[in-house]
């Protein structure tokens, strides 16, 4: 006879971190097949790259801490981090780019919290910010969407790519024009009054900015399946959409003073809307504990990716909206003790 | 009678399916053990022995001192002689030991002259039924281990509804099946008898979902009592469904949230096997010493439940269930059900009133690892308290369980759910059931060393009081002596008994010097 305790447990406890964790790696999929449709193959050079790099770390770490291995690699986060910070690097970055935006990741970002579980900010997050501000010129290089006609055959292949990534090859300065280009919120951020509205038409796709609003599409639907499939909860994605979208949907009002004319779509659309709200938003470990605290935490994001895109001095606020966020955890998780209260259900009041 | 489905929910909660549920296993009855053993110090009670050892002892014997907050007091399960009273295995206590009475038993099973409370319940005024039911040391036989007259007179509203519990706890237990099956009648002549003397005017009897056979025995009872306001309401099966208060939210529509209790709402819940354990004592006089206990789990041969003696040994039952290979140190033993039972390595621990299930499972071939909290939100999202573990284990774990109570710790109903949720297998009802524990302990510290503090304080004042009275009469007797000795020397200057006082000096004087010489001879 099977133990009958261990049955009920099986039923009842079908997950573990490790399973939790290879499901948001399958739910990255559909964005990142777009990503590469658009933008090439330098996506997955950055994935491998990053990969590697953090199982070589995160092995020594464990190492130094003399704890075991296995557990910590099988739980799957490094690798999870890993897909995260390549997902927004630009995809033909350098390839010490991505070894020292894993290194910051998850030397401060992580271990020296005390690993998995202890640390106060998102270390994908940690990692980029630390890039975005130590090498601004390679973190904004993105590559034009492979699609537009003029550039389509300029667009390096796998071989190249890896070459372009590794240094040993170079594109002469007209070729690496033509094929970059400011983020099309960047643009539109920078773009002289009077350029506005064309600058906003050329860059729009049908529904947000173009080729973006594919990998958005695709995160968007593996972040659909994951709350289907319970790994996350709902409050932190809609929380930060919703503000997010409010947002935009304020400052088109002329009387609010700014003269962006983004729609609330295109906004969502748009950059790393979707990859954050769903994926890297809702890291548990740097988020808010309580479900009320997470929709406070949640709606705090909106707001400051979209004060940091519009006001702000970086193409897009993710990254810094959450480590913003992160910092005011411990404030929101002290005032969200949700203490049940008697209550009689037939009584009004 | 029709039963009455339910479709009410509380928050939270597992659905769990159970391989057990529709099986219930035989009931076997046990003869009496060699040893059984009274533990001094229990969740909710703590004895002060009146006996010692050596002594002998008979059936339903008072064996502690009157405890003034009208606890319930310790009663011999059967007769014999107390071995000794030592520090002795029990389920209940984190340290896993406590000062227990061991007693050998004679196997005459004599009931004390004292033991039978009355001879007719009906006769006996309301007072008398309580102070009768706090004399039976009745217990309620469900997790929580509360004194049925406890219950009854902490209710600060006259009481409604009585609700009786039975549901199953949660999984592989199986006593509370066994016992509707074989003895629904006493349950529902237990129910009667407690209505009337709790005042209730309906009652519901609540079973899960699923268990049609006892469902079929029940209405069938129901049908031959002729009962006006009894009910048989079916609940949804989710776990868990048969902890009083959640089934109290569901039956009744009513939260009630610790340390709020139902029945300051007009409620009573009581567990089916505490009324039918009820009913003998009502319908005999004698208390109730026996219960229904499942033995079960992967290691057990024959899984059955026992009728036993409270005190009897969990050993003794494992032995007569059987176990397919030799009891090792491997084999897991909790007490409890499957979800919520706690771990417990000893198996010379005695059944309790309110242990219901031991389950023996064989070694664990790959047991889980524990790793850290990743505060993903699955144990409070299925918490039935409401409350937030993750937090709450947050803060045990930096060592500080009072700020844990801030997140409600006390309110937590240990049921288990966030420990079958946790992704990272984290016991995390076992750090709440040790830390209320150590809280409860230093609780009990804090209020002795008051009472210490307050008794040193009473009798400082006490000293003081009684220096002053002293200095107050002996200045009263020199203002005294002062006016004699005034009055006299008017009448003569001359005192009379100067060469008495004379003498006496002298003889003081006389002392002192033989004094050294004493010393140095002593
Ligand atoms: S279920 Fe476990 S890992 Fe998740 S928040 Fe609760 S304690 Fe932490
Ligand atoms: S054991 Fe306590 S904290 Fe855990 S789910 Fe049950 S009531 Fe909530």
């Amino acid at each position: 006879m099977q133990s009958l305790s261990a049955i009920v447990k099986q039923i009842v406890s079908p997950v573990g971190v490790g399973q939790i964790m290879c499901t948001v790696l399958v739910a990255l999929l559909p964005g990142l097949l777009a990503h590469t449709y658009f933008f090439g193959p330098g996506i997955v050079i950055n994935i491998v790259l990053c990969c590697v790099a953090s199982v070589l770390i995160e092995t020594v770490c464990i190492k130094l801490r003399k704890r075991s291995v296995y557990t910590a690699l099988t739980d799957g986060t490094a690798i999870v981090t890993a897909f995260l910070l390549a997902l927004t690097l630009p995809p033909l970055a350098p390839w010490w780019i991505c070894v020292l935006g894993m290194l910051v990741a998850l030397l401060p970002g992580k271990h020296l919290y005390g690993g998995t579980g202890h640390n106060p900010f998102n270390p994908a997050m940690l990692g980029y910010a630390f890039l975005l501000i130590c090498f601004p010129l390679e973190m904004t290089q993105w590559l034009n969407p492979a699609n537009i006609p003029e550039t389509q055959q300029l667009l390096p292949g796998l071989i190249d790519s890896i070459r372009i990534t590794l240094g040993s090859s170079h594109l002469d300065t007209a070729h690496w024009d033509a094929i970059t280009m400011a983020t099309p919120l960047d643009k539109i951020k920078h773009a002289a009054p009077e350029n506005l509205i064309s600058t906003v038409q050329g860059s729009q796709g049908f529904i947000g900015a173009y080729a973006w609003e594919w990998s958005n599409l695709g995160f968007l639907l593996g972040g659909l399946w994951m709350l289907w499939r319970r790994v996350i909860s709902w409050h932190i994605p809609v929380s930060v959409l919703m503000v997010l979208a409010l947002c935009y949907a304020v400052s088109n009002i002329p009387l609010a003073g700014s003269a962006v004319q983004v729609t609330p779509l295109f906004g969502l659309f748009s950059g790393a809307a979707m990859l954050g709200a769903f994926f890297i938003a809702t890291d548990p470990v740097s988020a808010a504990a309580s479900r009320r605290g997470q929709l406070i935490y949640g709606a705090g994001i909106g707001f400051l990716i979209f004060i940091i895109r519009e006001f702000g001095g970086y193409p897009e606020g993710v990254a810094f909206a959450v480590l913003l966020m992160n910092l005011t955890v411990p404030t929101i998780d002290h005032y969200c003790k949700v203490k049940a209260k008697s209550r009689d259900k037939h009584e009004p009041g | 009678m029709k039963p009455q489905h339910l479709t009410n929910r509380f928050q939270g909660g597992l659905v769990v399916s159970d391989p057990t549920a529709t099986k219930v296993l035989p009931v076997i009855a046990t003869g009496l053990p060699t040893t059984v053993v009274l533990p001094l110090q229990t969740s909710h009670n703590s004895y002060t022995p009146n006996v010692d050892s050596g002594q002998a002892v008979l059936k339903g014997q008072r064996l502690d001192h009157l405890t003034p907050s009208g606890a319930s007091p310790l009663l011999a399960p059967t007769s014999g002689v107390i071995k000794s009273i030592a520090r002795y295995a029990c389920s209940q206590s984190p340290g896993g030991a406590v000062n227990s009475i061991i007693i050998d038993v004679d196997g005459e099973d004599n009931w004390h002259p004292d033991a039978q409370l009355f001879h007719d319940w009906h006769q006996l005024s309301r007072d008398s039924q309580l102070t009768a039911l706090q004399a039976s040391a009745l217990i309620g036989h469900g997790g929580g281990g509360f004194a049925l007259y406890r219950k009854l007179t902490s209710a600060t509203k006259p009481i409604k509804t009585l609700i009786v519990n039975a549901v199953e706890c949660e999984p592989m237990i199986n006593c509370d099946a066994a016992l509707l099956q074989t003895a629904a009648n006493d349950i529902i002549a237990g129910a009667f008898a407690l209505a009337s003397l709790c005042g209730a005017d309906n009652t519901v009897i609540a079973i899960e979902n699923g268990k049609q056979q006892i469902l079929q025995s029940l209405v069938e009872s129901l049908t031959d009592n002729t009962s006006n306001n009894m009910t048989l309401c079916v609940v949804p099966d989710i776990y868990p469904v048969g902890a009083e208060r959640q089934l109290v939210e569901v039956v009744c529509g009513v939260k009630v949230v610790a340390p709020d209790i139902p029945s300051r709402h007009g409620i009573l819940c009581c567990n089916a096997a505490t009324l039918a354990a009820f009913h003998s004592f009502v319908s005999t006089g004698y208390p109730s010493l026996r219960r229904l206990v499942t033995v079960a789990g992967s290691a057990i041969q024959k899984p059955a439940n026992f009728d036993a003696l409270i005190g009897t040994p969990i050993k003794d039952l494992v032995d007569i269930a059987g176990m397919h290979s030799p009891m090792t140190a491997e084999h897991s033993l909790t007490v409890g059900g499957s979800i919520c039972g706690t771990g417990f390595y000893d198996f010379n621990a005695p059944v309790l009133a309110n242990t219901n299930c031991i389950l023996v499972d064989k070694p664990d071939k790959n047991p889980v690892t524990e790793v850290a909290c990743i505060r993903c939100a699955r144990c409070s999202d299925v918490c039935p308290a409401e409350l937030l573990p993750q937090q709450m284990h947050r803060h045990i774990q930096a060592g500080k369980p009072e700020d844990a109570q801030a997140f409600g710790l006390d309110a937590c109903i240990e049921c288990g759910c966030c420990d079958q949720v946790c992704p990272s297998n984290i016991p995390l009802t076992a750090s709440f059931r040790d830390s209320r524990a150590t809280l409860r302990q230093r609780h009990q510290i804090e209020i002795a060393a008051n009472e210490s503090a307050r008794r040193y304080d009473m009798r400082q004042q006490r000293l003081e009081q009684k220096t002053l009275e002293k200095n107050r009469r002996l200045m009263e007797r020199k203002r005294a002596l002062q006016k004699q000795t005034a009055s006299t020397e008017q009448s003569s200057p001359q005192r009379p008994d100067a060469d008495a006082i004379k003498a006496a000096m002298m003889r003081s004087r006389q002392r002192k010097k033989n004094r050294p010489g004493n010393d140095s001879t002593g």
